[in-house]
């Protein structure tokens, strides 16, 4: 499912929760589609699932969503992070579900008319993601670990 | 932007109240829902509408287990983070959230 909308200056925001793992390189404005017209700067980041957990190795990780909060949620600190930063455009796509390691469970793609602002808002809505979004995740072990 | 699909844990919870009190279902999740052993728990209450801080309070006293968590959490009241002095209404979908995950 989706959450597509507008950020109140009519730059395009998409936000999407999907079951296990995003396909890499995924859906972006960096992928064929050119991005916004005028974007000078296009930023995307990749969460990957980490084949261990201290000092054990891991399956992957399950994700637990509170639906529909978690997509609000997202959405809603896209939009924020659109009229913080002046972005020209920005996508979010976060997994639900097992995603095993090496797998991504998260992308994010801000862009704008220049690197500057595509950076501090990438930082920005990560952290914000990181504090707001009921989503959760727990390893799952190697059999027998 | 909206969702519209399935996958909390658990089915809505929800607020209820009868002539001699009533309920709240409080949904869980990630290490509260594990500590609960559930996804929901059932608090009862003795009337509505009650503050989130009450129902706090009601949820420390009817699941003592999961009391030292509860300052760490936050309500969500149909899906929205609310302060303390929010009332909880019959028929609320209710949530504790705690640190989340993501990411």
């Amino acid at each position: 499912m989706s959450a597509t909308g507008q950020a109140p200056d009519a730059h395009p925001v998409e936000v999407r929760i999907v079951d296990g793992p995003i396909p890499l390189p995924g859906p972006g404005f960096a992928a064929g589609e050119g991005g916004p017209p005028g974007a000078g700067g296009i930023l995307t980041f990749h969460g990957v699932v980490r084949p261990t957990e201290g000092d054990q190795t891991i399956r992957g990780l399950a994700y637990e969503t509170y639906d529909p909060m978690a997509e609000r949620m997202l959405g809603k600190l896209a939009v924020e992070a659109v009229e913080r930063f002046g972005l020209m455009g920005f996508r979010v796509l976060h997994s639900r579900g097992f995603v095993p390691a090496g797998a991504a469970s998260l992308l994010v793609e801000a862009a704008g008319a220049h690197r500057a602002e595509t950076l501090e808002a990438m930082a920005w809505y990560i952290r914000r993601m990181k504090e707001d979004v009921p989503i959760w995740k727990s390893a799952v072990m190697e059999e027998g670990g | 932007m909206t969702g519209g699909y399935g996958g909390v844990t658990g089915a809505p919870g929800g607020a209820s109240v009868g002539g001699s009190g009533g309920h709240v279902e409080v949904l869980l999740f990630g290490p509260l829902a594990a500590r609960a052993g559930a996804g929901r728990v059932s608090v009862p209450v003795p009337a509505l509408p009650l503050s989130c801080g009450a129902l706090r309070e009601a949820v420390a006293q009817a699941h003592p287990e999961l009391s030292d968590s509860l300052p760490l959490h936050r309500f969500a009241v149909n899906a929205r983070f609310v302060p303390e002095d929010h009332p909880v209404e019959a028929g609320d979908e209710v949530a504790l959230i705690g640190m989340v995950s993501g990411g």
